[in-house]
């Protein structure tokens, strides 16, 4: 060894040095480094679990929100068909209502006519038997003579005797 | 006590005719009758009496006036 130029009792002292240095080193670096790599390492763990948890969160946000949505539409869609039901069933009223309205009408005016026929034709019937009491009048007026009239008066001075019995 | 009686004709009726008539009236009024004969060529024929508020028609006139009803009403 001493022919390499290597002294035992240095070479030991030299390990001994190193020996005490590392004992050291340890106590009084390491360790906090060690602590501090291992808390830095728990912090970026945490900031990962709170990262991952947070676009959990997200997630299930966006998930609600797309199930609100989803729901929301399904309750418009709902609404609309429900809604354009009534308006079908409003619109069958209605028209129901105006065909009805328009029989009624029709029936109406029917009875209207006849019932303004009727009373045309009654108007008419009287006139008629108005022209023909007025001549027959008339005619009785020139036609009978005074002998017809004695005859007349006769009669119905017999059949006054008669029923005065 | 007398009542008197109207008679309304076309041509005066005859004393025979009125005196007919006159006890037909008292049969009917059960009274004497004192009769009075009017003419009135409208009644077209035949006569009326009226006797107070009594009236008979037998008129040619109302005759055609009753067909006339007789006929509008049917």
């Amino acid at each position: 060894m001493e022919k390499l130029g290597v002294q035992p009792i240095q070479l030991l002292a030299q390990i001994f040095n190193f020996l005490i240095l590392m004992v050291i080193l340890k106590k009084y670096l390491y360790k906090p480094i060690l602590k501090a790599l291992e808390d830095r390492k728990k912090k970026i763990e945490d900031g990962l679990r709170f990262s991952e948890k947070a676009k959990q969160e997200l997630e299930e946000a966006e998930k609600k929100k797309e199930e609100i949505v989803n729901h929301a539409k399904l309750e418009a869609a709902k609404i609309m068909a429900e809604a354009k039901k009534a308006g079908k069933k409003k619109e069958l009223e209605i028209v129901e209502a105006a065909e009805k309205q328009a029989a009624e009408v029709i029936k109406k005016g029917k009875k209207d006519l006849e019932e303004n026929k009727k009373q045309m034709e009654k108007q008419l019937e009287k006139e008629t038997v108005d022209i023909a009491t007025a001549l027959v009048e008339k005619l009785l007026r020139q036609a009978l003579s005074e002998a017809d009239q004695n005859k007349i008066l006769e009669k119905k001075l017999k059949d006054f005797a008669r029923i005065a019995k | 006590m007398t009542t008197s009686a109207i008679i309304t004709s076309c041509t005066p009726l005859s004393s025979i005719q009125m005196e007919n008539l006159k006890k037909s009236l008292e049969k009917i009024h059960k009274t004497n009758l004192s009769l009075e004969n009017k003419i009135d060529k409208k009644l077209l024929g035949g006569f009326t009496v009226r006797v107070a508020d009594w009236f008979f028609d037998a008129s040619l006139l109302t005759q055609l006036a009753n067909l006339k009803q007789e006929i509008v009403s049917k």
